[in-house]
């Protein structure tokens, strides 16, 4: 009998401790921070291959970033594209394809052809002016008649493009794609202002703090509850500067007029499933302002947390089950966009 | 008598397998207290243990364009940098276990690791 008792706490000591081994390896948190895409990339991930898949999503970005889309980098497609090349990667052309559309979609609210306005303006470099109206005129004409045709792009001259406004929320689906075929639990991937919230338990809410737009980088006025998504960001308070009189410019420009988007708003948060369409929405819908953006938004299942000059937190979240979002900082009301 | 186990040794393994248990629940829900750890060009150049810093210090980084982080108690911030943007010098100051600020143009990322965490899992700007 004292032996039975003996190997059957032996047993349950063993079960125990596997279980104990088990629940350590396959929750395993790795994260990382780096510098990419002008811009910090924080990444935490839980699974048993979390490490594997951390290593992949960093590569991934790295080479996004330096072999696609840079457009100061000389070893860019993005980069080759600009200095004269037509033909392209399937993967540029995908993406371009994309970038047409959403031009299209948003009433031209979205551009991509207009890296020489950006370079004009100089924002967030010590070259910043406010350019004079010829030159802003020259800037943005035919930025919309670049085309893509199959792997061939033509660029109109004076054109240039630029995918800052999609880099990063690309970057998320490439670490999405990654984390769900190590199979990690649960994954959130910052790049910069993009995020990817991943998680394989089902009805996972997670917590993501929308920017205080006039508070400082790491202060929050609302808190949005959602399930897996792709969360993007656009606010005036990112890059701008100001000119002898104190006068404030922005660095998200509207294409049509060359000027930073005055639309009544500080910043626009967009949750789709796709990251590079919710890196575009954002840019969009600050430029288009609320009204607006409605349709835009409907068109591509996408939801959205405005926050306007004057205070007010506008949503399109109505009365859903789960997801809310919650003020915290009670300068703010919170209103429902209509 | 046993000769497979005996009473000490099941309670040899008893207190083992406690001990083990309460170790991994600790582990996994012990906050160490916030560490700030200065990353210049991807490598750990060094790492502050903010709860044991009892006066504040400057430290200056050797990176370019010049960057100097001020040390206190509980809190890491950059307080003068020589980039154009100056984007470091306004993010304020870390406090919180994942907060972050980066100095681009130096390639420099300051991160809180350990230490009270946030109420969110992610911020968004």
């Amino acid at each position: 009998m004292k032996k039975k008792g003996a190997i059957l706490a032996a047993v349950a000591v063993v079960i125990l401790a596997a279980v104990i081994v088990c629940d350590f390896l396959f929750n395993k948190t790795v994260s990382d921070t780096f510098l990419a895409m002008n811009t910090t990339v924080s990444a935490e991930l839980t699974g048993l291959k979390s490490e594997d898949a951390l290593t992949q999503v960093k590569e991934k970005i790295l080479y996004l970033d330096e072999k696609l889309l840079s457009r100061t980098n000389e070893n860019s497609e993005i980069y080759s594209v600009n200095s004269g090349k037509t033909e392209v990667s399937n993967e540029l052309a995908s993406l371009l394809n994309v970038m047409k559309q959403l031009e299209k979609n948003s009433g031209g609210a979205f551009c991509i052809g207009v890296a020489q306005l950006t370079d004009l303006w100089g924002i967030g470099t010590e070259y910043a002016r406010v350019p004079d109206e010829a030159e802003i005129k020259a800037a943005i004409k035919n930025c919309y008649d670049w085309q893509i045709d199959g792997n061939t792009v033509y660029l109109p001259e004076g054109v240039k493009l630029d995918l800052g406004a999609v880099g990063k929320g690309e970057a998320c689906d490439h670490a999405n794609s990654t984390v769900s075929f190590k199979n990690c639990k649960e994954s959130v991937v910052a790049v910069g202002g993009s995020v990817l919230l991943h998680s394989t338990v089902p009805k996972a809410l997670f917590k993501v703090g929308i920017r205080d737009p006039l508070g400082e980088a790491n202060e929050y006025c609302a808190v949005l509850e959602i399930g897996e998504a792709c969360v993007s960001t656009s606010g005036n308070y990112e890059r701008f500067f100001e000119d002898e009189s104190g006068k404030r410019y922005h660095h998200i420009f509207d294409p049509s007029t060359g000027y930073p988007a005055d639309s009544g708003l500080m910043s626009v948060t967009v949750v789709t499933q796709s990251g590079t369409i919710s890196d575009a929405l954002s840019t969009a819908c600050f430029v288009l302002g609320i009204e607006k953006s409605l349709p835009l938004l409907e068109r591509y299942n996408a939801e959205a947390v405005f926050i306007t000059e004057d205070k007010q937190i506008i949503t399109t979240y109505g009365e859903l089950e789960n997801e809310t979002v919650t003020v915290t900082n009670d300068i703010y009301t919170l209103g429902e966009a209509k | 008598m046993n000769k497979l186990l005996k009473p000490i040794d099941l309670i040899l393994i008893a207190v083992l397998l406690l001990g083990g248990i309460g170790f991994s629940v600790y582990t996994k829900h012990s906050t160490k207290s916030a560490t700030a750890v200065i990353y210049i060009d991807g490598e750990i150049y060094r790492k502050a243990e903010l709860e044991k810093v009892d006066k504040p210090y400057e430290l200056t980084l050797p990176c370019s364009p010049k960057a100097t982080l001020l040390i206190e108690n509980g809190a890491v911030s950059f307080c003068e940098a020589d980039c154009a943007d100056k984007v470091c010098v306004s993010t304020g100051k870390l406090t919180k276990r994942g907060d972050t600020a980066a100095c681009l143009p130096a390639r420099v990322v300051v991160v809180i690791e350990n230490g009270e965490s946030k109420d969110i899992d992610v911020l968004v700007y």
